[in-house]
């Protein structure tokens, strides 16, 4: 039998773990302690083949720790061990000796939670860019005649014919939620032309990072229609960095 | 409808312009792509895993925009 890694916890918060989690194979999910962090391992016969229930389970153990209140980085999907012994010395490896560097992560955010603002279509994208002011990258300069918000969308369209979307060039909507956003990161919907916001945000305050984001008019329509999804609290997937 | 048409709705709110299936096929599209390209990597042989993963991937991806085709098709 092998270890199945879903993410890892502060060590002094793996006995608030939910027994009753249950992984791939319905097998129970345990918090292995391995000096300041635990690993959410579960056993597994072999490497899970990425099938559409294998990315829902993973993703619904996370969810569980979540519901527990209990902040978790996320594991990308598809890391199996020998052991649960060797999936700690690979989690306590990549940190250096006295502040791994996964658990510094832990530390500074947690009692924190990943919030997700799917923003579906680049004419939203663009609303936002011009509502938030976003500066035009160096050598873009705007085009008065067309304005921001028109130059913007042109630029959309000109890397999506390239095949790419610019997700570093989508602008912030983190100064418009408020300090609610402790960190924002951005990256391209895929599939569609649109951008996913990943917001770090304090558990007790997705009340109000929920209303601060209804209030916000650009991410609304000329109908006044919202256009946008917001997907959380969720585990901290996008601001637990890979390590290289 | 175009992409740039799409119309979605926070949650909690109604919006009648959208379809459940729409709704329910973006959020999906994001579980998959932060579940396989989001999260800590803490070891170095998972570059394999990960290449795997890519490929298969790229599978469910087509399978969801094969589900999205036929759905549109039984609409009409």
């Amino acid at each position: 039998m092998a270890s199945y890694l879903y993410g890892l916890v502060l060590a002094r918060n793996a006995t608030r773990i939910p027994g009753d989690v249950r992984g791939l194979d319905a097998a129970p999910v345990r918090g292995v302690a391995c000096d300041g962090l635990a690993v959410l391992v579960s056993e597994t016969v072999e490497r899970p083949r990425a099938t559409l229930e294998a990315v829902r389970c993973h993703d619904t153990v996370l969810q569980a720790v979540i519901d527990a209140g209990i902040t978790v980085a996320a594991a990308r999907f598809g890391q199996t061990f020998a052991t649960d012994a060797g999936a700690c010395r690979y989690a306590g490896d990549q940190g250096g000796e006295g502040s791994p560097r996964i658990a510094r992560v832990l530390q500074e955010f947690d009692g924190c939670v990943e919030m997700r603002v799917l923003v579906p279509d680049s004419i939203t994208l663009a609303r936002v860019a011009a509502a938030t002011a976003q500066p035009l990258p160096p050598g873009q300069d705007s085009d008065a005649a067309t304005g921001p918000g028109a130059a913007y969308l042109e630029r959309l369209r000109e890397r999506q014919r390239e095949g790419t979307l610019p997700a570093a060039r989508v602008g912030s909507i983190a100064g418009a939620i408020g300090p609610v956003v402790r960190a924002e990161r951005v990256s391209p919907l895929r599939q569609r032309s649109g951008a996913v916001f990943a917001h770090l945000v304090e558990r007790g305050a997705v009340g109000e990072y929920r209303a601060a984001v209804n209030a916000l008019p650009a991410l609304r329509g000329r109908d006044g229609r919202r256009r946008v999804i917001v997907v959380g609290p969720l585990a901290l997937y996008s601001f637990a960095e890979p390590i290289p | 409808m175009s992409d740039d048409s799409f119309p979605v709705a926070l949650d909690g709110e109604e919006d009648d312009d959208l379809s459940t299936f729409s709704q329910e096929q973006l959020v999906l599209s994001d579980l998959i792509n932060r579940v396989l390209d989001k999260g800590v990597v803490i070891s170095s042989h998972v570059t394999i895993s990960i290449a795997d993963v890519d490929l298969i991937q790229l599978d469910l991806r087509l399978l969801i925009s094969a589900v999205a085709s036929l759905d549109a098709r039984a609409e009409k």
